[in-house]
């Protein structure tokens, strides 16, 4: 088996990039509501995992009753209880991870939704631009999210380093700098929105959405 | 005395609000001018350090004060916020145009008075630590900073923004003379 060795900055500019051309395309204004969709994801998903997770079981275990005859089969409370014995469908907090990944994928797609029908597509090259620093913002965000549960150990079959992809996501270093990105786009944005009325180009109705 | 990065970090707070108040615009002439501030001091540092203990080696005479780090800790302090005070009475750096309304001017300003607030606040204390804070009576001193404060210290404006990102200029000189090219063209 051939093992390739790969460096985490190919990883990280791979997901920069893949993020960014999405938000060239979707634009910056797009892009900010999705910025505040993954920061509401990263802090919400994990604790809504955790709330929902006895209720997740409860309906498994009821759908299972339902497949297997339910209140109509041969012997509904027999087949009750041996559904009681057998193990839920979320054990253990490995399984609570992945439903709380499930409710971060869903929370950042929704957002993606509201960003699309609600905020126009980029009028000019200087909302694709900063579309595209959003996205790879949101790009960020998003990999420190799924890096820890991508990467739980140091290597996989494509061996990359995963714990320096982790150490550099999460250095106090990055994560200044990607603020600091964040604000130089907002700042540019302010004063892109802030043009005399007689500067402004008014974007053409946008019917394709 | 509070700990210093609440300190800071109330200061910082105050110039969020201050930032609501004058408005997103008026806010970063006030960044602008900080930007070139601190670009100036962080690059001409050195000399404007060997100046300075020229000027008070002429002698208990001219300065009665031995003490030359409290010294310099003060001209470096007095600039800073006399640049401040100059900067937010002044109009003419306000950049030009329609000023964003609703909740993206709230956002905006508060964001243009929590950056000026880092740039004032962060370089004042940057200043105390490199003197070894002199000014003892509001309480601040090496051997008390927290290990929170030992962290933030990396992120202060003039040594997380001093350091040289290309042509071993740093980003202060980049983000200056971005803003000096918005403030130019718009």
């Amino acid at each position: 088996m051939v093992t390739w060795t790969v460096s985490q900055w190919i990883v990280l500019g791979v997901v920069g990039i893949v993020f960014g051309l999405v938000g060239l395309r979707r634009g910056v204004n797009r892009e900010l509501v999705v910025a505040i969709g993954v920061a509401i994801a990263i802090i919400l998903s994990e604790r809504i995992a955790q709330a929902v997770a006895p209720q997740v079981n409860l309906f498994h275990r009821l759908g299972r009753f339902a497949v297997s005859g339910g209140l109509t089969g041969g012997d509904p409370v027999s087949g009750w209880k041996a559904l009681e014995g057998q193990a839920p469908l979320l054990e253990n907090a490995n399984d609570i991870r992945l439903l709380g990944l499930a409710v971060f994928a869903l929370i950042v797609a929704m957002a993606y939704a509201v960003g699309q029908l609600r905020c126009a597509s980029p009028s000019g090259p200087m909302l694709a631009m900063l579309g595209l620093l959003c996205g790879c913002v949101n790009g960020f965000m998003v990999a420190s999210y799924l890096a820890p549960i991508v990467f739980p150990q140091h290597t996989a079959l494509i061996a990359v380093p995963s714990a320096q992809v982790q150490a550099t996501l999460s250095s106090e270093q990055t994560i200044a700098r990607v603020v600091l990105v964040m604000v130089i786009v907002l700042v540019a944005l302010g004063l892109y929105g802030a043009r005399r009325p007689k500067d402004r180009q008014f974007p053409a109705r946008d019917d394709s959405r | 005395m509070a700990p210093i990065e609440v300190f800071v970090g109330v200061i910082i707070f105050i110039f969020g609000l201050v930032g609501i108040i004058r408005g997103f615009l008026r806010e970063l002439g006030v960044t602008l001018v900080f930007m070139f501030l601190l670009y100036f001091l962080s690059r001409f540092e050195p000399f404007l350090d060997t100046g300075l203990v020229k000027v008070m080696d002429m002698g208990p005479a001219v300065l009665a004060n031995s003490s030359t780090e409290l010294l310099k800790c003060w001209v470096f302090i007095f600039v800073i916020i006399g640049t401040a005070f100059v900067s937010y009475e002044g109009e003419t750096l306000a950049y030009g145009g329609m000023a964003p309304r609703g909740t993206q001017g709230i956002v905006l300003g508060v964001m243009s008075g929590l950056l000026n607030g880092y740039l004032i606040a962060g370089s004042i204390w940057f200043y105390m630590d490199k003197f070894g804070y002199p000014l003892r009576w509001l309480g601040f001193a090496p051997d008390k900073l927290s290990p929170l404060a030992q962290q933030m210290l990396q992120f202060l404006p003039i040594t997380f923004l001093g350091q040289p990102v290309l042509f071993g200029q740093s980003l202060l000189l980049y983000l200056a003379l971005l803003l000096l090219l918005a403030r130019v063209i718009r």
